[in-house]
Order: structure tokens, then sequence, then C-alpha cells
């Protein structure tokens, strides 16, 4: 009889853990207060919260509860994050839920989108610089994207060991980002310059709205058609949105659809961070190159609207160049607190917007190029 | 392998450089194309606020289609009154005409006259008189 009970208890999870274990449940339980808590991009971190819980749970390998053994449930859903089938069905949902029309008013403010994207090819020769093979440095630099779902789209074509620690990295950093990028707006900008305030936008027709979103497809397929799984969801979400006869679908691709992708996605990227994989030093570099990609985004950004404005006729207020860091719409968020702090009754939300969204079409255009030329 | 060496192992600097072209050609065209949308859009549903490029009315043309056209029961009438303006001068008083037309037993001879004036067929001269534009008769009778 304690013969049996021995047996029993070298299957517990008491018997098998470790170290690293406890300390990736630990990082769960902060990713989850973080999320409820703090409410730090909670309908993220909480999934990949509660997911590294999940996997880390100690079990004896060879019943099929893991998520890498191929027999489990877990190893079923995280199908949908190893083939890439989770983030196109997110970005069809983010593009319902998008309106582009301050976009549409000021075209211009698009360059700012893709001066961010610069963050993810420096961060590219960072990781190259740090001895990452290509495709690694690849899936590390799309952090700078600062799109989860890219980033892990990416990932899982080009380095999938590296899925666990990357898509933490992006996330952490997106909830992050309000803490990140206002000192470096502040270092870049002065007072004069964040003062600045922004032209009213024309006011966009439906037919602009509508043939928009199949002009970007085209142009940025033909251009680099490896972002069309991305970049083919998001407009078909955003002209789903602006039929307004499709109505019904772009309802449900905003609401249940985003909900259901992004549960499965949090959940499996969260138990996919199993310690062994996870606590390693190439793991601490790329949580050091992710913070560094976010923030060579943001200047880059900055940089560039100054830039712009040496050509400019009217100028535009440089701190929407942080928006361009594809963190919708919380970079937005935070170009219009960093500029309400100089000056209440100065509303840059809008304006924000325009190169937020532009960074969301930048990033994809970025991943398709890195996996073009990877591939 | 670390550091810049492996960068330019890689091929890492034309890899960033060329990719970075790329994202803001990209991104530049798309901006110029959606610049221009609204202005595309805007003449194909108007295409006569652009006057560049659509035909210059010349003054007459734009006089003539402003002018109201006459119906089948009218066209009769005119006909008969423009027969009777072939025995007339061609500078004509108009009570002259009235007085011919209801000798001639036109039937309503004062409402088609004011057709015909109407519709430009009958036109002033600058003395005082009219005249037959026998070019608007043709267009709009014949």
């Amino acid at each position: 009889m304690e013969h049996l009970f021995f047996e029993f208890f070298q299957n517990t999870g008491f018997y098998l853990c470790d170290y690293r274990n406890i300390i990736m449940i630990l990082i769960g339980f902060i990713f989850i207060y973080l999320g409820i808590v703090k409410d730090y991009e909670p309908l993220l971190l909480v999934p990949i919260g509660f997911g590294m819980l999940v996997g880390n749970i100690p079990i004896f390998k060879g019943l099929g509860l893991g998520i890498y053994e191929s027999n489990s449930v877990l190893h079923y859903l995280y199908f949908g994050v190893t083939q890439g089938i989770y983030p196109p069905l997110i970005f069809l949902g983010i593009g319902a839920m998008t309106d582009f029309s301050t976009l549409l008013a000021r075209p211009i403010l698009m360059l700012l989108g893709a001066a961010a994207q610069t963050g993810v090819f420096l961060t590219f020769l960072g990781a190259l610089a740090l001895g990452f093979d290509p495709k690694e440095a690849a899936s590390i630099g799309i952090i700078g994207g600062a799109d989860g779902p890219t980033a892990i789209f990416l990932t899982a074509k080009l380095a999938p060991e590296l899925i666990g620690p990357i898509a933490v990295a992006a996330y952490s950093y997106m909830a992050l980002v309000p803490v990140i990028q206002p000192p470096i707006m502040r270092l870049l900008t002065t007072r004069k310059e964040r003062l600045i305030r922004m032209e009213e936008p024309r006011l966009v027709g439906k037919k602009e709205k509508i043939i928009f979103p199949i002009i970007a497809f085209l142009l940025c397929c033909f251009l680099a058609p490896a972002a069309l799984p991305l970049l083919g969801m998001l407009c078909f979400g955003n002209l789903l949105k602006e039929a307004v006869v499709t109505e019904r679908l772009a309802q449900t691709a905003r609401t249940s659809l985003i909900d259901i992708a992004t549960i499965l996605l949090g959940l499996t990227v969260g138990a996919s961070t199993q310690g062994d994989v996870f606590l390693t030093q190439d793991s601490i570099k790329i949580f050091v190159l992710g913070a560094l990609s976010f923030a060579v985004a943001t200047a880059a950004g900055l940089i560039f609207a100054k830039i712009m404005n040496i050509f400019l006729k009217t100028k535009i207020n440089p701190l929407l160049g942080a928006a361009g860091v594809s963190a919708v719409p919380d970079s937005a968020r935070v170009v219009q607190m960093v500029g309400q702090k100089e000056d209440p009754s100065n509303f840059l939300l809008m304006h924000a917007m325009a190169p937020n969204v532009s960074g969301v079409i930048g990033s994809a255009v970025a991943a398709g190029i890195l996996w073009s030329f990877m591939a | 392998m670390y550091g810049l060496d492996a960068i330019s192992a890689n091929n890492g600097w034309s890899i960033a450089a060329v990719g970075i072209i790329i994202v803001f050609s990209g991104l530049v065209i798309l901006a110029f194309v959606i610049s221009q949308l609204h202005k595309v859009l805007a003449f194909i549903e108007n295409p006569d606020r652009f006057g560049f490029l659509s035909r210059k009315k010349s003054i007459d043309e734009t006089k003539e289609s402003a002018l109201p056209v006459l119906t089948k029961k009218q066209k009769e009438p005119a006909r008969q009154l423009c027969l009777i303006l072939d025995t007339m001068e061609d500078h004509f008083p108009l009570p002259k005409l009235i007085r011919m037309a209801e000798v001639s037993g036109l039937d309503q001879p004062y409402e088609n006259l004011n057709n015909l004036l109407d519709t430009g067929i009958i036109e002033p001269d600058s003395d005082g008189f009219f005249l037959l534009n026998k070019d608007r008769f043709k267009k709009m009778v014949s």
C-alpha cells in the first residue's frame, strides 16, 4: 500500500517540480496581476499569464497533456499559432474595428508609421550582432513593429522555437508603452514643438473609405506578397466594416471571432513558455532587444516627424511620430497624454490614430519583406 | 560570431537597408495614391467642375440649352407661322405677323407666337423689329 502511495506521489507536480516551473508560475502571476489589477492590456496579459500557469504545471511526459506532446488538446490548439492561423484572424477583427478616416484625411502621416518600422530593421541588426541567426534575428526584429499578431505570425514561420519569449516580450512591451514612450518623447521634442496644434482634418467620403482597403491591399501585396495573410485579412475586415451592407460579418469579426482567436492565442502562447525553453540566455537577450526596439521605433518616428516639419508649410506636432509604433490605440493615447500635459486643450488623439493605423500596415509589410528575405 | 562581423557575414546591412527602403517606398506610394483618391472620385462624380477637361461651351450654346423646347402639338402651328414669315421681309414687326396669322385662320396666334419667341425661333434685332432664326427653327421644328 505504501508503495502505491509513493508511486502516486511520484506522478504529482510536487515531486516533478523544479525551480524553473516555480519561476515561470510566478511570472504568470505577475502577468495576471498586471492585467487585472493594473489594467495593462488585460485582454492579452490575462490569457498569457494563465497560459504560463497551464504550461508550467509539472507533468509526467507521455500522458498527452503538455503543449509539446503531439496528442494533447493544448497541442491541437497550439496548431493555430505554429501554422499562423490565429494572427490573421485577429487582423480580420482589427480591420473590422479600425477607422482609417484620419489617415485618409491626411495621408502624409502615413510616413510616420513607415519611419517607426526602422526600429524593426535596426533591432534585426542588433540581434545579428548578439549572435542570433538571420531567421531568429528577423523574428526578434519584428518586435519593434509593436504588433503582437505580426510578431507571432513571423516567428511561427521563421523561428518557432522562439515563439514563447518573443510573444511574451512583444505583448509585455506593448502593455508598457505608457511607461517606455513618454521619456523618449520628452527627450526628443521641445516644449514649443509639443504645443503645435494640428489642423482640423477634412471630411472623408464613404466611397474613399470603401476603396481604400482594396487599393491598400493590392498595392502592398503586389509589393510584398508575403504580407498577404495579414494585410489581406486586415483590409478585408475593414472593407466589411465600411461596406455597411456586410455589417453583420464585420460585427462578428470584431467581437466573437477576434475574442476567440485572442483567447486561444494568448493561452497557448503562454503555455508554450515552459521553464526549460523560456529561462535561457537567449530569452534575456530577446527581452533586452525588445525594449530597445520599442525605444528605437519611437525615436525614429519622432525624429522623422521633425525632419518632415523642415519641409512642411503647415507643421505637424512631432509627438505624432511616437504613434507610428503600432500598439493601437495605446501609443495614440500616450501622444494625447503627453500633448495634454503641455496644453490641456490640445487634442491629438484622433490625429495620432493616423500614424498608429499606418504602423499596423507598415509592420505587416515589414514582416512580409523579412519573410521573403529569409524564406 | 558576434558584433559587426556577424552583421556583415549575414548580409545584415543590405537586408536592413533594402527592407527600410521597400517599406518606405510602399507607404509613400500608398500615401500618394490615397491623397489623390478623393480628387479622382470628385472628378468621376462631377466632371463639369473640372473646366480644363470639359468641353468649353459657347455663350450661345449655353443660352440655347437654357431655352424651352416645342412640344409636338406646338410644332405644327410653328410651321404654319413660318410659312407666313416666308412671305414677309426678313426683319418684320410683330403686329404685322399677328395680323397675317389671324387673316390666315391660324388657331391661337398670340400663344403660338409666344412659343416661337420663348424658344428663340423668332428673336429681336437691334432696331425694334424681329427676325426668324432659321437654324433654330430647323433644329427644333424639323
